[in-house]
């Protein structure tokens, strides 16, 4: 295989931040003979937009963010809540409303980022430059989705929801969105708790010596995995079936009372989508109430 | 197993066996790693999802880079009037998985193992 000409390279470069320019120029590579180099696929990608979008260009209301199996116990996993709370028409996006995302998940450019990983002799597979891939030390070398997702949570605004019960300390939401999302002053609420809040948190973790990773992951555990089993709960009665074990576990084990209580307020009806939307009225099914009481015992 | 992996006019690439009637092709897969796809058998369609759950890189004599792949089948979704066995659709995806390689290519793809999720049939979100 041969590289591309400078100017089919230079023409790529042209088309940088348009999705439908770049798409036809990678289409015109002629496969198993031309490949583009691994650097310009990359920052071809990075030219995409990472802003999120309704439909019809139409500002949202909030962001979805989600990250692992949901109930791991019934093998559920985060789109199945995700799909629906976009689905139902709140003016919520997520990461795949987003031009980047759009471009990566094209056929046209994983096969030029597969020729390019061939052609190079890469120790790397599609798979690792897309996720990211273990090293030596064990700690995860980020992907493009990291970079993605990062620019997903720096233009997010209004609220967040975090579809992230059972997230993984080395997976995107810790690694590459959390990290943005509590810092992010355009943002005012994560599962309808105040994002101050989590950033606080932080600085108090930071401030007794916890490094940033590991104030990152405490910030998730303590914070946003119990808020965001609260929020979902408290949305449907589906939801509540669906993460039932998941939500005894967090409010009666992991957190003592005074954590639980914050949860309370992790409710649907807090944020701007609730007033005119009756979804959020929901019942709480017997043997899912949140026990204040008995988590002082536990 | 006579399968193909090639790009379609508009560009898709597919995992083809045409004697057989089986299509192969892969759907958008976020930014989790579980990669959805769609087999088209005869034609009913039978979306499926997967994740890489252990990779292998080693060099080969040639000092190439090549990759082994174990794949977790995490969920099916059978559509009304599918009437094989249980164990033929599983030997089916695994063939197609195996032929598919990566993105659908076999070139630097060595061993390739399928297993199913205990839940494949009831799992909820992959699809």
């Amino acid at each position: 295989m041969e590289q591309v000409s400078q100017g089919f390279m230079d023409d790529l470069r042209g088309a940088h931040g348009s999705l439908l320019q770049t798409h036809q120029l990678l289409n015109k590579v002629v496969a198993g003979k031309q490949f583009v180099p691994f650097q310009n696929l990359v920052d071809t990608l990075h030219s995409m937009s990472c802003e999120a979008f309704l439909p019809r260009m139409e500002r949202p209301k909030g962001f979805i963010f989600g990250s692992g199996p949901a109930n791991p116990l019934k093998d559920i996993h985060y789109k199945h809540f995700t799909g629906q709370l976009a689905r139902d028409g709140h003016g919520l996006v997520t990461i795949a409303n987003t031009q980047a995302s759009q471009l990566i998940e094209r056929t046209s450019f994983t096969a030029q980022l597969r020729h390019a990983l061939e052609a190079s002799g890469s120790a790397y597979d599609v798979d690792d430059i897309h996720h990211g891939y273990f090293n030596e030390d064990g700690e995860r070398e980020l992907g493009l989705w990291d970079d993605i997702s990062r620019g997903y949570a720096k233009h997010a605004h209004g609220m967040v929801i975090t579809v992230t019960p059972n997230a993984c300390a080395h997976r995107v939401f810790v690694r590459s969105e959390l990290p943005e999302l509590i810092v992010n002053e355009s943002v005012e609420s994560i599962n309808a708790l105040s994002r101050e809040m989590f950033l606080d948190y932080f600085d108090v973790l930071r401030a007794v010596g916890v490094s940033d990773r590991q104030a990152y992951k405490f910030v998730d555990d303590d914070l946003v995995k119990g808020s965001s089993v609260a929020f979902l709960r408290g949305y449907s009665e589906e939801f509540q079936h669906d993460l039932g074990i998941t939500m005894r576990h967090d409010f009666h084990c992991s957190h003592g009372p005074d954590v639980s209580h914050i949860f309370d307020k992790a409710h649907p009806r807090h944020t701007l989508f609730a007033a005119n939307d009756t979804a959020v009225d929901v019942k709480i099914l017997p043997g899912f109430e949140v026990d204040l009481e008995g988590a002082h015992h536990h | 197993m006579v399968y193909k992996n090639e790009a379609t006019p508009d560009n898709r690439m597919i995992t083809v066996d045409r004697e057989r009637g089986i299509t192969l092709q892969s759907r958008p897969a976020g930014p989790d790693g579980v990669y959805p796809f769609s087999l088209d058998w005869e034609g009913l369609k039978i979306p499926f999802a997967a994740e890489i759950a252990d990779k292998k890189r080693y060099q080969d004599e040639q000092g190439a880079w090549r990759f082994d792949y174990t794949w977790l089948v995490r969920a099916i979704d059978l559509p009304e009037g599918f009437s094989e066995s249980e164990e033929k659709l599983f030997s089916v995806i695994s063939e197609a998985i195996d032929a598919c390689g990566l993105m659908h290519s076999r070139a630097r793809v060595g061993q390739v193992i399928v297993n199913f999720a205990p839940g494949v049939f009831t799992s909820k979100g992959y699809l």
